[in-house]
């Protein structure tokens, strides 16, 4: 009987779920490596801290892509939102006591990229097993 | 290329806006009142409507609380017109309307909600939340949408 060639398949799978893999690490490490630490030296500051806290806040903002602002986030992240949406649109002075607000949404970033990270893992191992089948696939070839 | 690529999905992002189609808790009230040695009614009317949006506010927001009177051949009853400049995301939009009616103007009103003009006298008044989705709708004339992100960004421009 004559072993179907499956090389083509494999070699598709591993180079698809690489590029996922890829994509995602990118995102992820994006946030943990640059937008996270300047949150968190934007909230850190001593001074000024009205217009540090409003950068801080319209960086996070902008969700990261496992991190999303939907219906069905909690209370605690739909409020912080609404706050500072509001205070930001009216020019009033966000005051040091509303960190812990702006850590909930920076907490919930990290949460995204952690959640990012480990679903570039996943792609990651199966573009691997991907790769192994290909090459014993390759190996096995007649010729 | 990449710039439309970045444009297209935002339309495409953008166009998936949810649009408040229901009132939250509309209540009326209505008050005999004298003025200028006339009795005249005073209707107030109070409701909200939630934009359901994470990050597109709705600006400019121009539409109409509309009373019906299911039981009635000739629908449509009476047209309340409002406008709300800015509906932050996750926020609600309220909805004020105060308006002065004659005896005649007002009393299909509270026929409609269920009163008579005697028992609006007895009582000096009258206050009707309206739970039947039936008896008032919200219909949204005009709208415009845009990110909070770019407001946001460019709220400290406008203070300088």
């Amino acid at each position: 009987m004559k072993k179907i060639d499956d090389s083509r398949l494999y070699l598709f799978s591993a180079i698809v779920t690489l590029i996922v893999g890829l994509i995602l690490g990118a995102v992820s490490y994006y946030s943990i490596l640059f937008v996270e630490p300047t949150v968190e030296r934007l909230l850190s500051s001593k001074g000024d801290i009205d217009k540090n806290y409003k950068e801080a806040y319209i960086i996070l903002r902008n969700p990261q892509i496992f991190a999303g602002y939907s219906n069905f986030d909690t209370d605690r992240v739909k409020n912080s939102l609404t706050f500072f949406d509001n205070k930001i649109f009216s020019g009033e002075k966000i005051d040091p006591d509303r960190k812990i607000y702006l850590e909930v949404l920076l907490d919930r970033r990290k949460e995204g990229s952690i959640l990012g990270r480990n679903t570039m893992v996943f792609f990651m191992l199966l573009s691997l097993v991907a790769w192994v089948l290909f090459f014993n696939e390759r190996k096995a070839a007649p010729g | 290329m990449l710039t439309t690529g970045i444009l297209s999905a935002c339309l495409i992002f953008l166009g998936c806006a949810k649009i408040p189609d229901k009132l939250l808790s509309p209540t009326i009230k209505i008050e005999p009142v004298i003025k200028d040695n006339k009795e005249v009614y005073n209707l107030k009317l109070n409701a909200g409507i939630l934009n359901d949006n994470s990050d597109i506010a709705l600006m400019d927001v121009r539409g109409a609380v509309v009373l019906y009177d299911p039981a009635s051949k000739e629908t449509q009853r009476i047209t309340f017109p409002f406008e709300i400049p800015v509906i932050l995301p996750f926020e609600t939009g309220v909805i004020e309307i105060q308006k002065v009616y004659s005896e005649n103007e007002i009393m299909p009103i509270v026929t409609l909600l269920g009163s008579d003009k005697e028992k609006l006298i007895n009582d000096k008044g009258m206050e009707r939340s309206i739970l039947d989705d039936k008896k008032v709708k919200l219909d949204i004339s005009g709208y415009k949408k845009e990110s909070i992100l770019d407001i946001l960004k460019r709220k400290p421009d406008e203070k300088n």
